[in-house]
C-alpha cells in the first residue's frame, strides 16, 4: 500500500494506491566534483542537498484509481506533500515528474463496472524528498 | 512645696502637708518640737489623674511616731523627713496611665543618736525607682538615691548619696544652715507585682536597717566589698499589689527583686539597645506579610543615675524580588484519526480521502467521481464546431497504450542548502493531451480523418472519447501520417487532441 497525502503539513486529501511495480528506483542527489591539482593532489567538492532523495515509482492502476491520482495531481503537482512508500517510509517533498502520462498498457482483469471501464493504467512518477 | 519629680522630671503642681506636725517639711523644722505628726501629703499630677496610693511606714527603728498617707497623680515625689526620735520613710509611687507604668519609690530614713536631745544626726536616703513601660514592650527602670535635708518646711536640700558621704550638720536646728551630710544610704528595693491598673491601690512597706558595716562597690575589683561606715541607714521598700482584677501589662516580678544599690556605685548610667530584626524574603506568593509579636519585655536596671534602656524594633516586609514572567508555550493541536483501508477498494476504486484542511489550501480534489458520461453519445467522435456541429467524424476506439499526458507549468529551484523549491501559480495553464492510436480504419475513415483534420486545423472542435467523455480541444499533430497496415480495413492513425472536458 502506498499513500500520497497533501498538502503537507495540514495534510488534507488522501489517495491510496496499490504497492509499486518492480525496477523502482532511489537515488541520492548528491553530486562530487573531483578537481586533481598539478602536483597529483586529488580534491573533491561535495553538493548536497540536505538528505534529498530522488525516488521513481511505477504503478499499475484500475481507471478508477488512475482517476482519482490524476485529479489528485492536477490539485497537488506543485506541492509539498507527503509519501508514505509500500516500505513504510515516509517522505516529505515534491513531485518532480512533467509531464505525468497515464498510460494504458493493458486491459484490466477484471473490468470494474460499472463505469469507467477496467482499463489498467500505467502511470511513472518521480518524487524528490526528504524522508522523515 | 513646689519642686520637680528627679526622675521623670515632670512637675509637681501641688504638695499639700496636714496633720499635727503640718506639712513634712514643717514638722522638720520644728527642729524636735513634734515627735509624733501624722502627715498626709497629696500630690497632684499633672495630667489631672488622681490616685489613691496608701504609703505606710512599717519597718521604722522606732516607734512610728509619724506616718504619712501620700496621695500620688500621675507622677509623684515625695520626700518624708523624720525628725529627733521619729523615723520617717517615704515612699513615691508613681502609676503613669496604662501604657506607661513609672514607679517613683522613694524611702528616707533617718537615724537618730540620742546622746542628747539636741543631738540629732539625721541621715535619710532617698531611693526612687523609676520603671517605665513603653508601648513597644520597653521597660526601664532607674533608681535614684537622693538624700533630702530640710530645716524648715520650705528649705530642702536633695543631694545624690555616694558612698563615704559624710553629713555635717555644723548649725543644727539653724534654718538655712546646711553642712556636710553623711548618707550612707543603701536601699534594698523588692518589687513585686508593680502593674496596676489605674484604680489599685498600692500598699509600701519599707524595711529601715541600721548597720554598722555596709558594702560598697570598689570600683577596682568591681565587685561589693563590706566596710565599716559607721551608722548606716538602710531601706527597703515592697510595694505590694492587691485586689483581684488587676491586670499586669509588665511582669517584673523576678527581675526586680533584690536590687542593691549602693551609694558608691559607678555614678554612670547603661543604656541597653535592643534590636530586633524580623525579615522575610524570597516568598513566591504575590504578596508579603511579616508579622511581629513582641512579648512585653522589661528590663530594669538600678544605679545612681536613669538608666535608659532603648528597645530598637526594626519592622520590615519586603519582596525581594517580583517579576511578571511570560512564558510562552505553542502547542500544535493535530488531529489523528484510525482507519481500515480495504485494498481490495481503496486501492482499485475512486475513493480519495478528503479532509478539511487548512485555510488557504488547494482546492481537494472532488471525494466523489466526477464522471457523468452520455450513454447517448457516440463513442470516439470528433465534431465541428463543440457546439451546433456540422461536420462529424466517428472513429472505432482507440488502441491500447493511449496516454493521458498532463503538463504543468511550475517552476523548481534549488537552494544553497539542497532544499527543493516547487511553485506554481494557479492561473498558469494546464494543458492535458490525450494521445490516440486508431487502427483498423477503413479507406474512408482514414480519408475522412485527414480531410476533418485540415478543414479545422487550428480550430477548437469537440472530441467524444471511448468513454463518451465529451472534450473540446484542438489536434496537435496534423502532420501524423495514416498508414495502411494491410488490405482492406488495415489503416491506422494516431491522434494527439490537446484540450479539457467540457
Amino acid at each position: 500500500m502506498f499513500q500520497l497525502a497533501a498538502p503537507y503539513p495540514a495534510l488534507q486529501t488522501l489517495t491510496v494506491l496499490p504497492s509499486p511495480q518492480f525496477s523502482n528506483q532511489e537515488s541520492v542527489l548528491d553530486t562530487v566534483s573531483r578537481k586533481l591539482a598539478m602536483d597529483g593532489t586529488r580534491y573533491t567538492y561535495v553538493k548536497s542537498r540536505n538528505g534529498r532523495k530522488k525516488s521513481k515509482w511505477t504503478f499499475l492502476l484500475s481507471r478508477n484509481k488512475g482517476l482519482e491520482l490524476r485529479a489528485f495531481l492536477v490539485v497537488y503537482f506543485a506541492t509539498k506533500i507527503q509519501v508514505t512508500d509500500h516500505n513504510g517510509r515516509v517522505w516529505v517533498g515534491n513531485f518532480t515528474s512533467n509531464p505525468f502520462e497515464f498510460d494504458t498498457p493493458n486491459a484490466a482483469q477484471p473490468a470494474i463496472a460499472p463505469m469507467p471501464r477496467g482499463e489498467l493504467q500505467a502511470i511513472d512518477i518521480e518524487f524528490e524528498g526528504v524522508e522523515q | 512645696m513646689l519642686g520637680r519629680s528627679p526622675l521623670s522630671g515632670l512637675p509637681i503642681a501641688a504638695l499639700t502637708a496636714t496633720g499635727g506636725g503640718g506639712s513634712g517639711g514643717g514638722g522638720g523644722s520644728g527642729g524636735g518640737g513634734s515627735h509624733s505628726a501624722l502627715a498626709s501629703i497629696s500630690v497632684l499630677g499633672v495630667a489631672g489623674a488622681r490616685l489613691g496610693i496608701m504609703m505606710l511606714d512599717t519597718a521604722a527603728t522606732g516607734p512610728p511616731a509619724a506616718v504619712s498617707a501620700l496621695n500620688l497623680g500621675q507622677q509623684a515625689v515625695a520626700n518624708l523627713k523624720r525628725l529627733d526620735q521619729v523615723v520617717t520613710t517615704g515612699l513615691t509611687l508613681g502609676h503613669h496611665a496604662v501604657a506607661h507604668t513609672v514607679h517613683h519609690v522613694s524611702a528616707t530614713s533617718a537615724v537618730s543618736l540620742g546622746l542628747s536631745s539636741r543631738l540629732i544626726v539625721t541621715a535619710a536616703a532617698t531611693t526612687a525607682l523609676s520603671l517605665a513601660d513603653s508601648a513597644s514592650g520597653l521597660a526601664s527602670r532607674a533608681v535614684y538615691t537622693t538624700l533630702n535635708l530640710a530645716q524648715t518646711a520650705s528649705a530642702t536640700r536633695v543631694r545624690h548619696g555616694a558612698a563615704g558621704d559624710t553629713v555635717m550638720l555644723a548649725q543644727w536646728g539653724q534654718v538655712a544652715q546646711i553642712g556636710p551630710i553623711v548618707a550612707a544610704a543603701v536601699s534594698k528595693l523588692t518589687l513585686g507585682d508593680v502593674a496596676a491598673i489605674a484604680q489599685r491601690r498600692e500598699s509600701l512597706s519599707a524595711v529601715d536597717a541600721l548597720q554598722t558595716y555596709q558594702p560598697y562597690f570598689d570600683n577596682t575589683t568591681g565587685q561589693f566589698v563590706d566596710a565599716w561606715v559607721g551608722l548606716a541607714d538602710s531601706a527597703s521598700a515592697v510595694v505590694t499589689h492587691r485586689g483581684v482584677g488587676a491586670v499586669s501589662r509588665l511582669a517584673l516580678g523576678s527581675s526586680n527583686q533584690r536590687s542593691v544599690l549602693h551609694a558608691s556605685a559607678i555614678a554612670a548610667g547603661a543604656t541597653d539597645a535592643v534590636s530586633l530584626g524580623q525579615r522575610a524574603n524570597e516568598t513566591e506568593t504575590p504578596s508579603d506579610t511579616d508579622a511581629l509579636h513582641l512579648g512585653d519585655l522589661a528590663e530594669v536596671t538600678v544605679g545612681k543615675q536613669p538608666t535608659r534602656d532603648a528597645l530598637s524594633l526594626g519592622h520590615r516586609a519586603a519582596v525581594v524580588v517580583v517579576r511578571l514572567l511570560t512564558a510562552t508555550d505553542t502547542i500544535t493541536v493535530g488531529q489523528a484519526f484510525t482507519y481500515e483501508l480495504p485494498s481490495d477498494q481503496v486501492e482499485w476504486l475512486y475513493q480519495p480521502s478528503v479532509g478539511a484542511g487548512a485555510p488557504g489550501s488547494p482546492t481537494p480534489p472532488p471525494a466523489l467521481l466526477a464522471y457523468t458520461p452520455d450513454l447517448d453519445l457516440p463513442p470516439t467522435t470528433l465534431f465541428y464546431p463543440p457546439v451546433a456541429p456540422t461536420d462529424t467524424l466517428t472513429l472505432r476506439s482507440p488502441e491500447l497504450g493511449n496516454k493521458d499526458r498532463l503538463q504543468f507549468n511550475r517552476i523548481s529551484r534549488e537552494t544553497r542548502g539542497g532544499t527543493l523549491v516547487v511553485y506554481a501559480d494557479p492561473m498558469w495553464p494546464k494543458v492535458q493531451v490525450q494521445v490516440l492510436s486508431f487502427t483498423g480504419l477503413s479507406w474512408d475513415q482514414a480519408q475522412h480523418l485527414m480531410n476533418f483534420l485540415s478543414a479545422h486545423l487550428g480550430l477548437e472542435i469537440g472530441f467524444i472519447d471511448w468513454e463518451k467523455c465529451l472534450w473540446t480541444g484542438i489536434v496537435t499533430n496534423p502532420t501524423e501520417a495514416v498508414t495502411q497496415d494491410g488490405r482492406g480495413a488495415m489503416y491506422s492513425a494516431s491522434l494527439e487532441f490537446e484540450g479539457a472536458p467540457a
